[in-house]
């Protein structure tokens, strides 16, 4: 589980990450997610992090680890067998705390011919599953938990990670495609059990710089009982006020915050779906907004 | 979007009919509004501001010149809808 200790440079979607750890799983997860993404010394660093041993009798007896980022703690400590997850948490953390330039919304973001789509989602409601189901059928993952907003010109940018999955949803997308790359399944997290999956290669090729205007901001809720699977058109204004919820920063950039959601919303189309988990389904109700 | 400026009050609004989202600089809040409470919405804020302090409602009457029973109803009308959308709270 332990090794000797180990730095490593490289790029987790559009940020540099100097990553130092004697963690075996998180080497491995590294290798086997974020493939080809090794970056030089010389490259400008974003973030410093470690993932390390919580010393002291818990090194022996049910061994936990921690998340540091420029000498700050701030999670608890988790079972070491959770140690990959943390660091994709605790990269979420990273960027949703530092990267003001940025309007940040707890959102999935998907691509494809030059067209964004935005999915917000409370938990249970389907959008991970919806996103990795989506980027398995041709659609590029700008990310599937944090959507990046240009405050300026209010243009999504990509951010291309492993797509967080959680429970049933893990089997869900591995019976929906085969021949796709997950990490080993962890259980008993604070979300139930969960796995990380490779994103597709038009994601993680995708040139970062190329930003997307976003045509459609989707609430997918999903009902296994739903009798209807359907998209239907609901208001700018109630969408611009859960965006605003949804957003990891909107008040800490005030009215900078509102200018780009405004920019947004001049642009895109604004909608609820409802669908019963077939995922088919809900591809073709997606598509069908744009 | 525009930016809207009453007296020394600052609201930027984004109209998407047939509402307003109104982000309000010195309350630092966002709402959604429907369009024709804008103007007393700002007359209410310009008057927290210079207070500095809640607003009762007899003091929104005289805010507002209401002397009749009619346009005090009026007045109570306007602040049950901004209270029904949670723009106003502790609404007595």
């Amino acid at each position: 589980m332990l090794r000797k200790s180990k730095k490593i440079n490289f790029r987790a979607g559009r940020f540099n990450i100097n990553l130092t750890t004697c963690v075996s799983s998180v080497l491995k997860g590294i290798d086997l997610l974020y493939p080809h993404s090794k970056i030089s010394q010389k490259e400008i660093i974003d973030f410093h992090i470690n993932i390390k041993p919580v010393p002291g009798i818990r090194h022996y007896i049910k061994p936990q680890v921690e998340f540091v980022f420029n000498s700050i703690i701030p999670f608890h400590p988790l079972p070491i067998d959770q140690a990959f997850p943390l660091l994709e948490w605790g990269l979420n953390w990273c960027v949703s705390t530092h990267c003001h330039q940025f309007l940040i919304i707890h959102a999935a973001i998907l691509e494809k011919n030059g067209s964004a789509i935005v999915m917000p989602g409370l938990p249970g409601s389907g959008k991970s599953t919806l996103c990795a189901a989506l980027s398995l059928r041709g659609w590029r993952i700008f990310s599937d938990e944090l959507t990046l907003i240009d405050t300026t010109t209010g243009l999504a940018y990509p951010n291309p990670r492993p797509v967080s999955l959680k429970n049933q949803s893990i089997d869900i997308i591995k019976s929906f495609e085969k021949n796709v790359v997950f990490s080993e399944t962890v259980h008993d997290t604070l979300k139930g059990s969960v796995a990380h999956m490779l994103p597709n290669k038009q994601s993680t090729n995708f040139y970062y710089e190329q930003s997307s205007e976003i045509k459609s901001v989707i609430f997918p809720k999903y009902d296994r009982e739903a009798t209807n699977n359907e998209v239907n058109p609901i208001s700018k204004g109630s969408t611009f006020l859960k965006l605003a919820e949804n957003s990891f920063n909107y008040e800490v950039l005030g009215k900078e915050g509102f200018t780009t959601l405004s920019k947004v919303l001049d642009n895109a189309k604004c909608y609820e779906m409802h669908y019963d988990g077939c995922l088919e389904k809900g591809i073709e109700l997606v598509e069908s907004t744009l | 979007m525009q930016h809207w400026t009453k007296g020394d009050v600052n609201i930027c609004v984004y109209e998407c009919e047939p509402e307003m989202v109104v982000y309000d600089s010195y309350l630092k809040k966002t709402h959604l509004l429907p369009s024709p409470y804008l103007d007393f919405y700002s007359r209410l804020v310009k008057c927290i501001k210079e207070n500095s302090s809640p607003l009762t409602t007899d003091e929104i009457f005289e805010l507002e010149g209401c002397n009749t029973t009619e346009s005090k109803e009026k007045t109570v009308n306007l602040l049950k809808s901004l209270s029904d959308i949670g723009l106003i709270t502790s609404l007595k």
